[in-house]
């Protein structure tokens, strides 16, 4: 099997803000935490004077550096400049989006003083790499094979430019799957025997910054996607407004005083209304308290969670719109449908649940797995079932189908979209058919791939297009070709023209994809990819010799400075190391950017003035050895 | 008052409580102290001609320092006010922490007014301040 030798296989979550990654181990689905402890990782890179950041370091410093912290990639991944959302979305961010070569949304940065140019695809795969090695790290191996979750509306060259991120990472990536389809997989429903045989499931999935509702239905390892909507900017961040809004009215009718136009206020007051709606999640009432919050004035409040939901109620409301048009658009009945997933932290709030319930006639929701980890669970069991791995509890789930999303088809010449593959259809899949010239003496023919359910061209998605020419005039309907679509198992599509008439095999494979990247772009990302690493781990060392004088350095003014121990140094001696002290830590504090051989030089040459005379001391007092130097610097 | 003779259960209970609360408090304070340590190292790097000069001509500098600040105070934010006198150390550190942000304004607003009297008072406050604190200190 394809996981086999290299490593176990992962799953990974690639969210817009947040990503996270599962493993199978154990015989049950770990979610790897990282370096700093969390589950989750922001979907954050940051480039700075020195260096590279990803994930929590990143997000941490975005404060400083707004212009060159990069977030939100999912949001341009695959998509052209001129598309409505990308238009909208650039004029949210701190960072700037330009289009690139055939309106490619690119996305400029200055890194090491230097102006540079990254598209959505190598910024999604830098928190690739960083997923990637948090696993690594607390597997202790090397990972080669990936499955990863994207959202069930993405389109064609979406699912290929997320692919095509994994490939920048590094990664095989061995399935592309609907992240509603990894939520349902990972609460096993595809394995819970029905009477009825199809099961019919509600996804409902609220983020920080997204709201996503799926209604698929499944049989025998099958999924469809029967519906999708939400709002592609609705979540957790807004319910924070609604209390921010609250509090700066209760300051002004309590102390008389607007504190809406003081930035550091608000931020204060955010910070400790996100905190206090997680609290209203398990407990009745919580308490807001910020000591001079403006101008010296202590800031003390109380909130309910009845306040909360109140403030709220509205947006929780309209939550609940886009699953009674799901369900409309799927054309199930809300009484039909076996179960409901959470997925999302905002589904933690109480009133969200409940308006649910209602919603479902009472219906127990499922809720058992941590809704920030659902998606990535379920993409970690599919990642292990791709690679082989025996998992007893989930014998009768072989491999979980996935369907595509939307109608392809070509266009004709009266315009109208011909559907070749139909949506819904299990991929992998191929679809053949004969088309005719239109015009007489026609020595070119024009291919438009679309996707989309409209019977017009104009109103569906335009993926890509290609041309045959050559062949010789002739009456219309004389020239025939061959026209295949063919669809591999990520979802990613193919077409294809045979000259039929000329008996010679005269094919053309849709690889132009405009927004798509080349196989030589992919490559020079990758090699990119791998100088940056290098690059990160070059400061990594940097970091740590530079750390290691310095702690020597502050370390040895202590001995010297503490009256037993530098007691013991002749004067004259402890004169040339005290001088030799606070010149590095001088140099130290001006050359913070030099070079890792310039710290290595300085830490020998200090080490040089220094050790004699701590070991003679020591030696001296007969309680150290001859690596005295190495003891002193762990005194710490 | 006397306080009936605890039963062993009881007086069980009473030991674990205070020995959690003493805990819970101690671990409170500890989170405060750190952060007043850290405004003490802050406050020192914004009293240095150097810092005083890269906040006036570089604007990343003033922002890194101003973010630092406001790291601290959101680390203060989080400390729930439970007992009095944790809220009120939490209040003096707060205090003292928004009184450097001023500096940090005055320092990158008054590029021509160094010597305007708002500035300079403002920081003989902070002066007083910190004497007071060490005396307390000792």
């Amino acid at each position: 099997m394809a996981g086999k030798g290299q490593g176990p296989a992962i799953g990974i979550d690639l969210g817009t803000t947040y990503s996270c990654v599962a493993v199978w181990q154990h015989n049950r689905v770990e979610i790897i935490a990282n370096d700093q402890g969390n589950r989750t990782t922001p979907s954050y890179v940051a480039f700075t004077d020195t260096e590279r950041l990803t994930g929590d370091a990143a997000k941490n410093q975005v404060a400083v550096n707004a212009t060159n912290t990069i977030f939100d990639a999912k949001r341009l991944i695959g998509r052209r400049y001129n598309d409505a959302t990308v238009q909208s979305d650039t004029k949210l961010w701190p960072f700037k989006v330009t289009p690139g070569q055939d309106d490619k949304p690119m996305i400029g940065v200055t890194y090491k003083y230097e102006e540079k140019q990254f598209s959505a695809e190598e910024i999604s795969s830098m928190v690739l790499v960083k997923m990637r090695e948090i696993a690594e790290d607390y597997l202790g191996t090397t990972i080669k094979n990936a499955v990863i979750t994207v959202p069930a509306y993405f389109n064609n060259s979406q699912r290929q430019a997320t692919k095509d991120a994994g490939a920048i990472a590094g990664l095989h990536v061995m399935r592309i799957i609907n992240e509603p389809t990894a939520a349902a997989i990972a609460y096993g429903l595809d394995n819970k025997t029905s009477s009825t045989g199809e099961k019919k499931v509600l996804i409902f999935d609220l983020g920080g910054g997204t709201f996503d509702v799926s209604v698929l239905t499944m049989e025998e390892g099958k999924f469809e996607v029967k519906a999708t909507g939400g709002d592609t900017h609705l979540g957790g961040e807004d319910f924070d407004d609604r209390m921010v809004n609250h509090f700066v009215q209760e300051f002004k009718k309590k102390h008389k005083k607007d504190i809406s136009g003081n930035p550091r206020a608000l931020r204060r007051l955010r910070t400790s209304c996100e905190r206090a709606k997680r609290t209203l999640s398990s407990t009745a009432q919580t308490t807001i308290e910020i000591d001079a919050l403006y101008e010296g004035i202590d800031f003390f409040s109380r909130v309910t969670r009845a306040r909360f939901e109140e403030l709220n109620i509205d947006l929780f409301r309209k939550c609940m719109e886009p699953v009674e048009e799901c369900l409309k658009d799927a054309k199930i009945d809300k009484s039909d449908v076996n179960e409901v997933v959470l997925v999302g932290g905002s589904t933690r709030i109480p009133k969200v649940r409940q308006l649910l319930q209602d919603f479902f006639n009472g219906k127990e929701l499922c809720k058992s797995i941590n809704p920030d980890e659902a998606v990535a669970y379920g993409a970690g069991v599919q990642a292990a079932i791709l690679s082989g791995e025996r998992i007893e509890k989930m014998q009768d789930l072989v491999l979980v189908l996935d369907v595509t999303p939307l109608s392809l088809g070509l266009n004709d010449s009266r315009g109208v979209t011909k559907v070749f593959i139909p949506k819904n259809t299990t991929i992998p899949t191929k679809k053949e058919q004969v088309r005719q010239t239109s015009k007489d003496n026609q020595t070119g023919a024009l291919f438009r791939v679309y996707e989309g359910e409209s019977t017009l061209s104009k109103d569906n998605n335009l993926l890509g297009q290609f041309t045959v020419t050559g062949f010789p005039p002739a009456p219309k309907g004389v020239q025939k070709f061959n026209v295949c679509f063919d669809i591999d198992e990520n979802g990613i599509l193919k077409v294809s023209a045979v000259d039929k008439t000329m008996g010679q095999m005269q094919k053309i494979t849709i690889t132009d994809d405009k927004c798509r990247l080349s196989k030589e772009e992919i490559e020079k990302m990758v090699q990119e990819a791998a100088k940056f690493k290098l690059e990160d781990e070059e400061q990594k060392k940097k970091d740590e010799v530079k750390n290691m004088l310095e702690n020597y350095a502050y370390n040895m003014r202590n001995v010297i400075n503490n009256e037993k121990t530098g007691a013991k140094i002749p004067p004259a001696n402890k004169r040339k190391i005290e001088v030799a002290l606070e010149q590095a830590i001088q140099w130290l504090d001006e050359n913070q950017l030099a070079e890792r051989e310039e710290f290595e030089d300085k830490m020998k040459e200090l080490e040089g003035i220094c050790n004699p005379s701590i070991a003679k001391m020591y030696h001296g007092s007969g309680s150290g050895g001859s690596d005295a130097g190495h003891n002193i610097a762990e005194l710490d | 008052k006397h306080h009936p003779i605890p039963t062993q259960p009881a007086a069980a209970a009473v030991k674990i409580q205070s020995a959690y609360r003493s805990h819970f408090i101690r671990t409170l304070v500890k989170k405060i102290s750190a952060v007043n340590s850290e405004a003490t190292r802050l406050e020192r790097l914004i009293q240095r001609q150097e810092t005083v000069d890269a906040i006036r001509t570089n604007d990343r500098e003033r922002i890194k320092v101003n973010e630092a600040l406001m790291g601290l105070l959101l680390r203060l934010d989080e400390v729930p006010g439970v007992d009095p006198t944790v809220r009120e150390l939490r209040r003096r550190v707060s205090h003292r922490v928004v009184g450097l942000q001023e500096i940090l304004d005055a320092v990158s607003d008054a590029k021509v007014d160094y010597f305007g009297c708002g500035f300079l008072r403002s920081w003989d406050e902070v002066l007083e301040k910190i004497e007071e604190d060490v005396c307390r200190e000792r």
